[in-house]
């Protein structure tokens, strides 16, 4: 397990006071705001900051961390000098007993937003409470978490299984919660869209005292951003020279199984042909979506047996009045 | 191998302002504060029979992270997140 150095994290000393750790805070969040920041690495980069945020701001987590803090600088010091003194590079990673004295006497916590990208460090850490819940404690609900499901567009036409992780609380041996990672298998139902809520009842932190566990929300979003707004969904249709040239009937495996499209003669590569109703289903009183095909001409390679051949027989028929750099090829 | 877990899409069953208010982690109070001050609505409903969708969960929980995050008051919060709704419609029409 690697040591999270929250301080380093945030950018800040380790005697900053709470103002300063808020106003670091504020700093990255609005550098690394989804919606402002599209880099890949943004969201990953803002759940370090939120981890190292949900423990310097919280006094009971900040003290307990203070003294792992303390402890593993010390021994990375000694560390770093002992090698030296033998001659050899200091060996990285975390010096053996680091997380010895630690105590955290607060209630377990799944981090910041559900926590979602935060480290095992902060699992072992604060995921556990110090203490077993007394017998006699009142029931109370478990929280409910949330967690962003990304899928394609296709998972939402035909259905789909997917697998989840979810950070929640559930009960432990002794008796307390704890933080765990579960790794569940979810139906995606047919027609779902991006932005679109999927309740699963009990499947969030457990309650304490014999309380009811909280719900799971997984919200939808789309690997093609683009395709967020439509219930048209695009995809391709591959085909060969003679089939766009000669046109007919073409079968071809999409998202929502097999459909058979007629071709038009001369359909160009780069046309869309529009299949009504064959995309995202109807839904809240919107009408369905299209499945929409995008013509995509593959060339044969001249090395197939006969495909030279044919080309240079080509060449001669219609080479003297097919010119493809001359706007429409023809003239 | 674990079941395959089936659940409802918010919008075909709707929330309460009771189920609101647990999956936003708030108080329901909390809640009506906003929807009086305009600054939430629900999708259908009035009083006690409010409903609630993904639209209106996905704002709630967006204004409630701008106002712990930045103390923002909440019809400043409520401006940003209009903001950040309004690029997210500009994007999406590219």
């Amino acid at each position: 397990m690697r040591f999270e150095d929250y301080y380093r994290v945030m950018g800040v000393a380790a005697d900053a006071d709470a103002a300063a750790i808020k106003q670091a805070y504020r700093r990255h969040a609005r550098l690394l705001h989804p919606d402002l920041n599209p880099s890949a690495d943004a969201h990953a980069s803002m759940a370090r900051i939120n981890e190292a945020y949900d423990v310097l701001s919280d006094t009971q987590r900040r003290a307990a961390y203070d003294g792992v803090h303390r402890r593993h600088r010390t021994l990375q010091q000694a560390t770093a000098e002992a090698a030296a003194g033998a001659g050899k590079p200091a060996e990285p990673g975390l010096p053996g007993d680091w997380q010895q004295g630690f105590q955290y006497e607060g209630a377990p916590s799944t981090g910041r937003g559900g926590g979602e990208g935060f480290s095992d460090f902060f699992t072992s850490m604060f995921g556990r409470a110090a203490k077993p819940e007394p017998a006699d404690a009142k029931p109370e609900r478990g929280a409910d978490e949330h967690v962003k499901l990304v899928i394609d567009a296709s998972d939402a036409i035909a259905g789909a299984v997917r697998s989840v992780s979810v950070r929640s609380l559930a009960p432990d041996d002794q008796g307390s919660r704890a933080a765990v990672m579960r790794n569940l298998q979810v139906q995606i139902p047919k027609g779902v869209r991006a932005g679109q809520h999927i309740r699963l009842a009990g499947q969030g932190s457990a309650g304490r005292g014999g309380g009811a566990a909280g719900d799971l929300y997984l919200e939808i979003q789309f690997k093609d951003t683009a395709r967020e707004q439509s219930r048209d969904v695009l995809e391709p249709l591959p085909l060969a020279p003679w089939e766009a040239a000669l046109g007919g009937d073409v079968t071809t495996t999409t998202p929502a199984g097999e459909v058979s499209v007629t071709v038009p003669p001369d359909t160009p590569h780069g046309k869309r042909l529009r299949l009504k109703g064959r995309g995202l289903s109807a839904q809240s009183g919107e009408p369905a979506g299209d499945m929409v095909l995008q013509v995509e001409v593959k060339l044969p390679p001249s090395t197939l047996p006969g495909a030279r051949a044919a080309y240079e027989v080509m060449a001669a028929a219609v080479g003297r009045d097919f010119h493809p750099r001359a706007g429409g090829g023809t003239t | 191998m674990n079941d395959v877990l089936v659940g409802v899409v918010i919008d075909d069953q709707t929330l309460t302002l009771d189920e609101l208010a647990c999956a936003c982690g708030v108080n329901a109070d909390w809640l009506s504060q906003r929807l009086e001050a305009g600054l939430l609505a629900c999708c259908s409903g009035e009083g006690d029979n409010r409903r609630f969708a993904s639209p209106q969960l996905h704002r709630a929980r967006r204004l409630l992270a701008i106002e712990q995050d930045f103390d923002a008051n909440q019809e400043l919060a409520a401006l940003v997140v209009d903001l950040l709704e309004e690029i997210h419609r500009l994007r999406s029409r590219r």
